[in-house]
């Protein structure tokens, strides 16, 4: 099945730097619905009013972390199957396997480029 | 006239016939202020934040702490020198070719060395606080249990930062056993 192009994607990152630079990553990948915000409180609203195909998320954030937000997903029925990606600067193993065990789709490791970008949102979107 | 002799303090001593009463209660005034601010009283009121303070640079904590600092601050030398050299990079590639937007792209990734290097600074801050204040950060409620379970540390040391390939594979076998 082809990947919708025109999908609404989250971005979730309490840096602006680093949401301008999804933002641009995401633009140059054919990626032009892209909405933002700053911690999980923030996204988890956001997800509960809108469609999303996709989020992509920080971890290391204030009040609510990438992992809690991980975690209220996936016990949201309505938001449990949605492909999320964690990309962030925490690269302990124990972090990898936290949010693997919470049911991240994809984990990022930064600072990263926009080929392993490209390969993560591949492998839990499919081709593009 | 006899000279006379100076205090320790610059005011000359002895009694003067040509001071009135309101002289004297004003002199006896400033003596009660000053000795208010005795220096003994002065020290009295800053040793609890001296005990603090002592308590703070004591052996191991500190020595431990400011080792975190000298690692942060030598990987916030590294992190920014390498997305200076990787945005130069990148920048060459598109002065030699007609075709930008590979070079574009890692222009934008290299920018991320400002939510390292933010991070970093956050963390050395903290550092420097809760040296000071000789306790640990507070955390917000909800991090808490991240912090303690060691999962919000941050950006790893220039030399123990995997690569993404080591994610993948850990990711791949994470969770299966």
């Amino acid at each position: 099945m082809a990947v919708d192009m025109n999908m609404n994607i989250l971005i979730v990152d309490d840096y602006k730097t680093m949401l301008r630079i999804m933002r641009n990553l995401l633009k140059q990948l054919n990626f032009n619905n892209v909405d933002e915000a700053s911690d999980g409180a923030m996204a988890l609203e956001k997800l509960r009013s809108k469609n999303y195909g996709l989020v992509i998320s920080d971890w290391n954030m204030e009040p609510m972390t990438g992992l809690q937000l991980l975690k209220e997903v996936r016990a949201d029925d309505r938001l449990k199957s949605m492909p999320f990606i964690m990309v962030t600067a925490e690269s302990k193993s124990e972090n990898v396997i936290a949010a693997k065990q919470a049911g991240v789709s994809n984990y990022i490791v930064k600072p990263f480029n926009a080929d392993t970008l490209k390969t993560k949102m591949s492998s839990v979107l499919g081709p593009f | 006239m006899p000279r006379r002799k100076k205090t320790g303090n610059g005011q000359t001593g002895g009694s003067s016939p040509d001071l009135g009463l309101g002289d004297v209660s004003g002199m006896v005034g400033t003596l009660l202020d000053k000795s208010r601010r005795h220096p003994s009283a002065r020290l009295s009121s800053i040793a609890p934040p001296l005990e603090k303070l002592s308590e703070g640079l004591n052996g191991d904590r500190l020595n431990g702490r400011i080792a975190e600092l000298r690692e942060l601050i030598s990987d916030i030398r590294n992190d920014t020198e390498n997305a200076a050299n990787a945005i130069m990079d990148a920048c060459e590639a598109i002065r030699d070719r007609d075709d930008a937007d590979a070079p574009v792209a890692e222009i934008f990734t290299a920018c991320g060395f400002q939510d390292i290097v933010g991070q970093r600074c956050s963390k050395a801050l903290s550092l420097i606080d809760s040296i000071v204040d000789g306790t640990p950060p507070a955390e917000a409620d909800g991090r808490s249990e991240e912090v303690a379970a060691g999962l919000l540390d941050g950006p790893s040391g220039s030399n123990a930062r995997p690569s993404q390939d080591e994610i993948d594979k850990l990711f791949s076998g994470a969770g299966d056993g």
